[in-house]
């Protein structure tokens, strides 16, 4: 049998074991790895909510964008645990019901046009009730971000290899 | 470095070692260092999985935090009454959060240390007994200063602000060595310029024979005639990561260093830690509050060391002033509006410089154990002191951005858009309740707090829960009070003395 290797080092009165260590690995690839499901409701209202975020003076944005950053968002839950999944499916789902209420109307966010929801999204972000929009709205920020088109717009563009004043 | 995943396995396993050291960050790897370096046989067991810096480093900025921070860093203290609910953030990796630092590195205060050692009568945690300690990590994971050239141009703006209203910055320290400050620590180091305990006391415990296992989940200490026999836990080896086959470690003596959001939990689940009631109380989190400041120039403050200066100058006052900077994608979240306000502020993120500042508080937050669910949930209750102290200190970091030039400053407040020098004095903040603050920790420490009495506290002068002989405890959880300054340098510190003095030297 394959001792395990603090045994094999040093000695000794070895306790009988129920399972043998495998050796070493070089590291996981973790974003191999299977990813837990997300719900479709979770995503659904993501998208919603991103639709609000994300609107322009010229109005929903890009769908292919949107269709990239709910992907992503689906990656992001199915690895980030049990608790992120729940966290953020609370806020989108409590965003999704009381937005409208903020602006009078009624019953969904996704029933709004983008405009609108942003609108209602912005009137709680205004209240107490803030940090639920923030939730959402800082991790599908973050992950906007690093698509490249949002960082040749907002002249962003990865500088992870560079100096300080090197881009200038 | 060698690691071994719990993932590998589809049945129970079982070891035996002399010490078993649960969680691999700050607080554990230096004692697994130390006592494999005596000759101890040691298994570390660590949750997170085993990423290298390679690897971590070529990650995106949500990858990395999907991956390997816990809870994909959205871990709230709910904030109780006035305060602000409090986002914790945490690694969850082999190192624990040391990967994730930005690298700064402070001493204890000294006032902090005599307080310790004074007030609570421990002798030895005074500023000059606790010398050799910082000494000795500061050679371990090569503590340097971060030269002027590394500053980013946000952190460089608000210093220059700062010095034109006779506030005065220092270099900060940090743990790295050939950093070209390509400012992106929080997420790994592409360059292996961080030297975190995942490069320094990890690879060296494995290279004195210790075994480190991830994705292995300590659930609770075994005790038989009451003294602890190990520990016993899961593997991490079911479907889509779950708990599955049983581990078990017997071992001579445990070392629990989950970090201060876990290792009360661990104690609890064990029975243990709980004489004088103080167990996952006196949490402290150092909240901490960004100021933005927009120039017209381009200000790109993502270039440049993440952290590089601080200023001291408001110490008296309980709060220190650090640089930081977040990824682009955060500094937007935290600017006001959705849609096409949203999309104004968007467009200003190269023009965004941003310092941080952190206050140094008195224990007002809990960690609970909540049935039926691994994770805790944390409350926090800022203090009426620590709660007063925010507006003032905000105020005076919008002046400062105001005497670098910038036009606008944004506050860490929902929803409230940006001060101009003009409307600065009509910002009415007694009207700002707490639960609009946006407040954010790296920081929690305290739960299993240190004290010379098992009526006041969880473990005893040199680490040891009160009520069993051999069950230790060395991270973060076990510092009595607040630091005010960041802890992975005093943290260190402190576990390598509790290492030396189970080491017996
Ligand atoms: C983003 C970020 C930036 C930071 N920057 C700085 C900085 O620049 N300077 C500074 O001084 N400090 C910084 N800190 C704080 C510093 O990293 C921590 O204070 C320090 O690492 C805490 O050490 P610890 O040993 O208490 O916990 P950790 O380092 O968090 O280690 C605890 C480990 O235990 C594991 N664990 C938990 N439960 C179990 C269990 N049941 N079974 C097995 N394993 C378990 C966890 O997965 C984790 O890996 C930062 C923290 C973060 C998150
Ligand atoms: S700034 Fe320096 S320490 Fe930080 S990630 Fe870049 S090279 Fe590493």
């Amino acid at each position: 049998m394959h001792l395990p290797i603090a045994q094999e080092k040093h000695d000794s009165s070895a306790l009988p074991l129920a399972g043998a260590l495998a050796p070493p690995e070089p590291g996981d690839a973790v974003h191999e790895r299977p990813r837990h499901p997300v719900s479709p409701g979770t995503l659904a209202r993501a998208r919603v909510f991103a639709e609000g975020l994300f609107s322009t003076e010229d109005g929903a944005p890009d769908p292919a964008r949107i269709e990239w950053l709910v992907r992503e968002l689906e990656d992001f839950l199915g690895r980030a645990g049990g608790n992120a999944r729940l966290v953020l499916g609370a806020c989108l789902f409590a965003c999704n019901i009381l937005a409208p209420l903020f602006i009078r109307r009624m019953p969904t966010l996704a029933d709004l046009d983008p405009e609108s929801r942003a609108l209602a999204l912005e009137r709680v972000e205004q209240t107490a009730f803030g940090p639920i929009a923030l939730g959402p709205k800082a991790i599908l920020c973050m992950i906007w971000f690093e698509h490249p088109d949002t960082q040749r717009e907002t002249h962003t563009e990865v500088s992870c290899l560079r100096s300080p004043g090197d881009s200038q | 470095m060698n690691v071994t995943s719990g993932r590998r396995y589809a049945k129970p396993l079982e070891l035996e070692c002399d010490t078993v050291v649960v969680g691999s960050g700050s607080g554990g790897a230096p004692v697994a260092a130390t006592l494999a370096e005596a000759g101890e046989r040691v298994i570390v067991l660590e949750e997170g999985p085993h990423v290298p810096g390679p690897r971590h480093g070529a990650m995106r900025q949500s990858e990395s935090v999907r991956h390997v921070w816990r809870d994909g860093a959205m871990t709230l203290a709910v904030g109780i009454g006035d305060s602000p609910s409090i986002n914790v953030t945490a690694g969850r990796m082999v190192g624990g959060s040391s990967p994730l630092t930005g690298g700064v590195c402070f001493r204890a205060p000294e006032h902090v240390l005599e307080e310790w050692s004074s007030a609570l009568s421990i002798d030895d945690l005074g500023p000059s007994q606790m010398q050799r300690w910082f000494d000795q990590v500061a050679k371990d994971i090569h503590i340097e200063d971060v030269p002027a050239s590394l500053r980013s141009k946000s952190t460089a703006l608000f210093v220059k602000g700062g010095e034109a209203l006779g506030v005065k910055f220092d270099s900060m320290q940090r743990n790295t060595h050939n950093c070209n400050g390509c400012g992106r620590c929080n997420f790994g180091c592409p360059h292996e310029a961080k030297l975190g305990v995942d490069r320094t006391y990890l690879p060296r415990a494995a290279r004195a024979g210790a075994t480190i296992v991830s994705d292995a989940i300590v659930e609770r200490v075994e005790l038989e005639g009451g003294r602890a026999v190990g520990v016993s836990g899961s593997l991490l080896d079911g479907e889509y990561g779950a708990a599955r086959s049983a581990l078990r470690v017997r071992a001579r003596r445990v070392v629990l260093a989950a970090g201060a959001m876990y290792t009360p939990l661990i104690l609890r689940r064990s029975g243990l830690g709980r004489r004088s009631g103080s167990l996952g109380k006196n949490l402290t989190l150092h909240p901490s509050f960004r100021v933005m400041g927009r120039f017209d120039e381009p200000v790109r403050g993502w270039e440049g060391a993440l952290q590089s200066a601080y200023s001291k100058h408001y110490e008296h006052d309980g709060t220190v002033l650090n640089s930081v900077f977040v990824p682009n994608g955060i500094l937007a979240a935290t600017m006001p509006g959705f849609g096409k306000h949203h999309a104004k502020h968007r467009a200003l993120v190269g023009h965004l410089a941003m310092f941080g500042v952190m206050i140094h508080d008195e224990g007002a937050g809990a960690v609970w154990r909540v049935p039926f669910r691994r994770e805790p949930l944390l409350t926090y209750k800022m203090t009426k002191r620590d709660r007063a102290r925010v507006p003032v200190v905000l105020e005076r970091m919008a002046k400062i951005f105001f005497a670098a030039g910038a036009r606008e400053v944004f506050f860490p407040v929902f929803g409230l858009d940006s001060v101009t020098p003009d409307t600065l004095g009509k910002v009415d903040w007694s009207k700002i309740k707490g639960p609009k603050l946006e407040c954010s920790s790296q920081h929690p420490l305290g739960t299993c707090h240190m004290g010379s009495s098992d009526a006041h506290s969880v473990v005893d002068p040199h680490g040891r829960v009160w009520d069993v002989p051999n069950v230790f405890v060395a991270d973060g959880s076990i510092l009595p009070t607040s630091l005010g300054v960041n802890p992975q340098w005093t943290i260190m510190a402190m576990s390598l003395r509790v290492a030396h003095s189970l080491a017996g030297g």
